[in-house]
């Protein structure tokens, strides 16, 4: 645990301390009067509230919920017992080409949409990149055609504005008819703006979708030193009060509604202001956010295999695994950007995504622990070997000799046959894989002829 | 008497000292010392020690911008006495610097305004979310030499470009300097919309802004 507990319960309460007297800005009119109408003290845009209406929030956000997926098989569960969502790499406009970094193409995104589809390991993606070439009053819906199209997995649409809101809304009817949203069916990320501050779009949207019972994933990336105090804990009361915020406006529209409590909160540079993501401190905060949500017994979305390097090396290697793997051993619920990220969530790189992909899977491995019964114990095996005798001709080893075909993207090879291999590092590797893998991509055809055919009317028309 | 003075008042803009600075300054125009001296052998010489020390990595960023501010207060209780005197104050370049339409995204553009203002450049600072034809304004009014636009998602980017195109409508462009810069953006987007500076952080915005105005 990263907070003792008496320190978790201050935290907490300097987070109601901070809505009471400082209070949030919340720029949408609506949204303001909502929380005044609920007893709220609102001046201007300055809205303050007690502990009272974060425990009533409280008492109705569910601990988990289930996503619909296209077909049940697909369904995903959030919460409590729950394996980890994990989502791939979201919204960087930026992509890495060789070693060059430059604006995201419609090309790059099927890329990344078919590096998503084909992983064992992500549940979730959405604009991995932006297709920048697309016209911006385009980008939504042709985003949105090129995800349903690509893959079958859970689809996370931009909602930054209410036109995306829209887009997102209108193709979820085309793709699973007018009543879509019975069940939580959206992936999204809401962000707050720190210090303090939702947005009038954020809020709109948060209500809009609350009301259509979707799930709220209200996301605060707070930076130490320039938008909250550069100290964690000072940090962390800044994320819990915005996220506090978030599930009592969530509640108030619509009370029951799935609320993810989301913080990607790190520490800035005080030498260039930059925010640091693959710091020591933030491994720190990320398992401290779960702990926090968890403890008023809401899911969480935190951490993913993040970093400030540019380009997937030894810094991206590091900081990505520690930062997933901090998370992942809390159970936290909901993990975005869990491969394909650089630069401190700047950019999408392919190569990143693969090297991202193998680490999840060996995580995945280490996590399940060690399983003992009659067969892994293998006694027999020992007691047929005997003292100095070898287990590589018993049918046992036979029999369980794929088991550990794991994490094949490292280097097992020595040191003279890698070398004779032509001495790739893993990033070489990984991109002779993303080759290896677009070559026998093939797309889902699930959606009916109808259904394809309103799609490509609606997004491409 | 006076080079005591000036000294507290370099060393004000030093510590960050927000208040001292001001009340050095009052302090100054109450005992008779012209303001031009007050601003040049005083403040000003605390500024640029505060640029160099952050220049060789001894002062780090809130030091710089603490600097910024202690400098802007007392610049704005000299500015009467200034004004007074017909006084052009010396600056590098007069910049213009804002968040544009539909982003509220602030921090960024502010490090680069104090470090712009801890650089020798008169800045003012138009805040977040702002319109095109506020900007067109203030270039109207204050005639700047470079105008700074800040996008912090790829949705209010095309922004940037809107206000690039409102500066050369209102006859403005051929005479103002345009940067642009925040997360999303880069070089090629600059060279698109037909910027003439881009800068990845606030450290080559400077070096960036000097090289446009011609300043060393």
């Amino acid at each position: 645990m990263t907070l003792a507990e008496t320190d978790r319960q201050r935290v907490h309460d300097a987070a109601l301390w901070v809505l009471e007297h400082v209070g949030c800005a919340v720029l949408d009119p609506e949204a303001a009067a909502l929380l005044a109408a609920h007893g709220a003290a609102v001046d201007g845009q300055r809205v303050r509230f007690g502990e009272e209406l974060v425990a009533r929030a409280l008492q109705t956000a569910p601990a988990g919920y289930t996503v619909a997926g296209r077909r049940p098989e697909l369904d995903l569960r959030v919460g409590p017992g729950a394996p980890a969502v994990l989502g791939a790499a979201s919204g960087p406009a930026l992509v890495l080409d060789g070693g060059a970094q430059r604006h995201g193409t419609l090309a790059d995104l099927r890329t990344a949409i078919a590096l998503a589809h084909l992983s064992p390991n992500i549940d979730v993606h959405g604009f991995s990149v932006e297709p920048t070439d697309v016209p911006e009053d385009r980008r939504a819906a042709v985003g949105a055609h090129a995800h349903l199209v690509g893959s079958d997995k859970g689809f996370r649409p931009n909602v930054s504005t209410l036109a995306e809101l829209q887009v997102a809304t209108d193709v979820c009817e085309i793709v699973y008819g007018a009543a879509w949203h019975e069940r939580p069916r959206l992936w999204t990320i809401i962000n707050s703006t720190s210090p303090l501050q939702v947005s009038a779009d954020a809020a709109q949207v948060l209500m809009r979708l609350a009301r259509l019972g979707q799930p709220i994933c209200f996301a605060v990336c707070a930076m130490g030193g320039t938008t909250a105090p550069l100290t964690p804990a000072g940090l962390l009361v800044v994320q819990h009060a915005e996220l506090l915020c978030g599930l009592v406006l969530t509640q108030l529209a619509r009370p029951g509604c799935p609320f993810l409590y989301g913080g990607t909160s790190s520490v800035s540079s005080m030498q260039t202001g930059a925010l640091m993501m693959g710091a020591p401190e933030y491994w720190a905060l990320m398992g401290a956010t779960v702990q926090l949500g968890h403890s008023m017994g809401l899911p969480v979305r935190a951490g993913g295999s993040v970093t400030d390097a540019h380009v997937p090396d030894a810094q991206a290697g590091i900081e990505s695994a520690l930062g997933l793997k901090t998370v992942l051993d809390l159970d936290v619920d909901f993990v975005l950007h869990a491969a394909g990220i650089l630069s401190s969530f700047n950019c999408y790189s392919p190569v990143k995504f693969t090297i991202d992909d193998a680490l999840i899977g060996a995580l995945r491995v280490a996590r399940a622990g060690i399983i003992v019964d009659d067969e892994s114990l293998a006694l027999d095996v020992t007691a047929a070997v005997g003292p100095g005798g070898s287990a590589l001709g018993q049918p046992h080893t036979r029999r369980h000799a794929r088991d550990a075909l794991r994490g094949t993207l490292m280097n097992r090879a020595p040191f003279q046959t890698w070398l004779t291999l032509g001495g790739h590092d893993v990033a070489e590797t990984a991109a002779a894989r993303v080759d290896e893998a677009l070559r026998a991509y093939t797309p889902p055809d699930d959606l009916d002829s109808v259904t394809r055919r309103q799609l490509d009317e609606y997004c491409l028309g | 008497m006076g080079a005591e003075l000036y000294e507290q008042m370099k060393q004000s803009v030093i510590d960050g000292e927000v208040e001292l600075a001001e009340e050095l300054a009052q302090k100054g125009l109450d005992e008779g010392l012209p303001a031009v001296d007050i601003l040049d052998l005083g403040y000003v010489k605390g500024i640029e020690e505060v640029g160099d020390l952050f220049g060789r990595g001894e002062f780090f960023l809130p030091e710089l911008v603490q600097g910024a501010e202690a400098m802007k207060a007392a610049v704005a209780v000299l500015q009467p006495a200034l004004d007074a005197a017909g006084a052009k104050r010396s600056s590098a370049g007069i910049a213009v610097a804002g968040t544009v339409a539909g982003d509220i995204h602030e921090i960024g553009k502010t490090i680069v305004c104090s470090m712009l203002s801890a650089a020798g450049f008169t800045v003012t600072d138009v805040g977040c979310d702002v319109p095109v034809e506020t900007f067109i304004a203030k270039c109207k009014e204050l005639s700047p030499d470079l105008l700074l636009l800040s996008a912090l998602l790829t949705t209010t980017m095309p922004n940037q470009q809107k206000t690039i195109e409102a500066l050369k409508a209102a006859g403005l462009r051929e005479t103002t300097k345009v940067m642009i810069g925040g997360a999303p953006t880069t070089r090629a987007w600059a060279d698109e919309i037909g910027a003439d500076g881009y800068a990845e952080d606030a450290i080559e915005a400077v070096s960036v802004a000097k090289g446009l105005v011609g300043a060393s």
